[in-house]
């Protein structure tokens, strides 16, 4: 187990920048969710860690140790794959042991050690089984024993999780993030799931396009968004967002004739320089809060649709020519077409510059 | 649930219907395939007599003496001794066998460099080495005789397995080539990570888990060679002689001996029975170039 230091790494394919200059800082023992949309360079960042691929610029250490241009057979890395590349024609044993035979361990320390990942994963009954005809779930716990076996440095996950259905899913991700609290490894976790990732993150990197927009715990990236993307990313559904136009302490949102006028001084401070701008303003469905009555600061709008999702429901409005929605438990009786009033929490309220998406106060 | 059922009679008339085209569409496929089989062997048991006779005769005395007649010399052959029938029997084995051996060998190396690496000229190469199959051996066969004849390979079983080698290869890398694209490069990578190296890698987890390929690639080449006439026939006179070209000048030699020519081919076709009896499964496999193979 080790603390493991990415510092300024590139890949370039040509010019495909697939990551370009990813420095992270993981401590010892913690786990860490590289989040971000399919083609951001997550996988391209783990493999560079691993040794599969080497990084056209950059470093990386385990502890104090560089370990950018050593062998992937030399930096004693766990890593399970994303279809768990289980040796097809080798039963669960000799696939867990594989990595202790590389290096000549005793017979008796590798029983020792099959005992020990045996208990941890509940393989007990399988170990004599191929491993190609066990169950995905089966197979993910042997490929996660085979990846841990070696006490390696950092324990690196691509996307472990896609390959089972919704159900299971949730029920592997909690053992997951268990197994790790448990066996304390470093922990390197690649998904496009920001579910996965707030559930399971101590820290979550978001990516973009090969860079990281944010990171941060997940309280963090979900209540103080850097960038309009980060809000929008995280959360189901995911932040919502309406232009407007500032002007002393008064938010006039485009395309509507409504207006905020907002309280805290904190804003007007972060604001000044906007006098008379476009700002983007961002709220969570949930800190939205629907009345019947008018309220002072309260916007009376139109419900567009009412989906209902378990304990609450999600009402959609229209502002300008977004879709605006808002979280609500079931207490207020709510009928498509009619009007109610919407109050924004201002403690909650995010506002980002317009141009650049970058977060102006959150 | 109704809708079922009723699919599913309709399936089952259908099928009622079609196993009788079945049986006659196989009855004849077998009388086409198995049944000159079965004659040729019938007529290796045959005397003289049998074999002649006319209606064709299903009961008979049998006898060995056509297979007898193989390996030691008859009467009209002048005398006591032994044929050369045993020495080219051994010759096709040692020719066929090994020429497979090495085409296998070196087939699953460079299949392996083909699928997984880029070099220079990767695609013209494997372009050629197929196209080495794809010519007639009629059309090399006057080069490849001045250069045996040169280099004293001529009838030898050196320039035979040689020639096996040379004429195996291509087809070798490709069926191989085949399995191996059909391995995702996890695992390699699954391997680099648990700590071995490429060569490693490729003894402990490549090479088990296209078993199958391997197989299957053995088999066609082997039965490619052992069945080789051209090139035996223009190549070899003497010493280095396989059967099929032994079997041919048999047929001229003395007189018709049909029945010792029924012998001679029933004992050629045994091996390739037996290798395709043990390895059908895998030869199905290589047909489709590993695309569609388990492995
Ligand atoms: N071997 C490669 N050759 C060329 N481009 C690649 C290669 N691997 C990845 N890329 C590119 O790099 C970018 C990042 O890929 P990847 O790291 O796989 O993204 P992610 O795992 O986040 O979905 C993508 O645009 C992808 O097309
Ligand atoms: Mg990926």
């Amino acid at each position: 187990m080790a603390r493991v230091r990415l510092e300024s790494l590139k890949k370039h394919y040509g010019s495909v920048r697939a990551i370009d200059g990813v420095s992270i800082n993981i401590e010892s023992g913690q786990l860490v969710v590289l989040l971000g949309p399919s083609g951001c360079g997550k996988t391209t960042t783990l493999r560079c860690i691993a040794g599969l691929e080497q990084p056209t610029m950059g470093k990386i250490y385990f502890d104090d140790r560089e370990v950018t241009h050593l062998s992937p057979s030399e930096r004693n890395v766990g890593m399970v794959f994303q279809f768990y590349a289980l040796y097809p024609h080798m039963n669960v044993y000799e696939n867990i042991t594989f990595p202790l035979r590389a290096c000549r361990v005793p017979r008796k320390a590798i029983e020792t050690k099959v005992k020990e990942v045996v208990q941890i994963f509940q393989l007990g009954g399988l170990l004599r089984y191929k491993a190609s005809i066990l169950p995905p779930g089966d197979q993910q716990r042997v490929a996660l024993a085979r990846a841990v076996i070696r006490d390696p440095n950092v324990l690196l996950l691509d996307e472990p999780l896609s390959a089972l259905d919704e159900k299971f899913r949730e029920e592997m991700r909690s053992e997951l993030g268990k197994l790790q609290k448990r066996i304390g490894i470093t922990t390197i976790y690649v998904t496009h799931d920001q579910r996965e990732a707030m559930a399971l993150g101590d820290v979550i990197v978001v990516m973009k396009d090969g860079v990281i927009v944010q990171m941060g715990s997940p309280e963090e990236l979900y209540e103080h968004p850097q960038s309009v993307f980060v809000g929008n990313f995280l959360g189901t559904p995911g932040m919502n967002f309406v232009e407007c136009l500032y002007d002393n302490g008064l938010l006039f949102l485009e395309g509507t004739e409504h207006r905020l006028s907002l309280k805290r001084s904190d804003l007007f401070a972060k604001l000044s320089s906007y006098q008379g701008k476009e700002v983007i303003l961002g709220i969570r469905p949930e800190y939205v809060s629907l009345f019947e009555k008018s309220f002072e600061n309260g916007l009376s709008i139109a419900i567009l649709a009412i989906e209902p999702a378990g304990r609450y429901r999600l009402v959609d409005f229209l502002i300008g020519e977004r879709v605006f929605r808002v979280r609500t438990d079931w207490s207020l009786p709510l009928i498509v077409g009619h009007k109610v009033y919407l109050y924004f929490s201002e403690d909650h309220i995010c506002l980002f510059d317009r141009s650049s998406g970058e977060a102006i106060v959150t | 649930m109704n809708n079922n059922t009723y699919y599913e009679s309709i399936i089952e008339r259908k099928s009622r219907l079609s196993v009788i085209t079945r049986i006659i569409i196989l009855g004849l496929f077998l009388s086409f395939t198995v049944f000159p089989l079965f004659w040729l062997f019938l007529s290796s048991l045959k005397d003289r007599l049998d074999i002649f006779a006319f209606p064709p005769r299903f009961l008979f005395n049998p006898t060995v003496e056509n297979y007898r007649g193989l390996f030691v010399k008859t009467f009209l052959e002048g005398g006591a001794g032994q044929t050369d029938f045993a020495l080219c029997l051994a010759n096709s084995f040692i020719t066929a066998g090994l020429g497979t051996f090495f085409a296998v060998v070196l087939g699953v190396m460079a299949g392996y460099a083909c699928s997984r690496f880029h070099f220079f000229g990767k695609n013209d190469y494997l372009f050629f080495t197929l196209s080495t199959r794809m010519l007639p051996p009629v059309a090399v066969i006057i080069p490849i005789y001045i250069m045996f004849s040169r280099l004293g390979l001529q009838d030898t079983r050196v320039g035979m397995i040689l020639l096996y080698t040379m004429a195996n290869l291509g087809l070798a890398i490709w069926i191989m080539k085949g399995f191996y694209d059909s391995i995702p490069t996890q695992y390699e990578e699954a391997g680099l990570v648990d700590g071995y190296t490429r060569w490693q890698i490729f003894w402990k987890i490549i090479i088990p888990s296209v078993r199958g390929g391997i197989a299957a690639t053995m088999g066609f080449c082997f039965i490619f060679a052992w069945n080789e006439f051209t090139f035996a026939s223009i190549v070899t006179t003497r010493y280095a002689k396989t059967l099929p070209p032994r079997i041919a000048a048999a047929l001229g030699a003395a007189g018709l001996d049909w029945g010792q020519v029924a012998a001679a081919g029933f004992i050629l076709i045994i091996p390739v029975l037996v290798l395709f009896i043990f390895i059908r499964n895998y030869l199905l496999m290589g047909m489709t170039f590993g695309v569609l193979g388990r492995r």
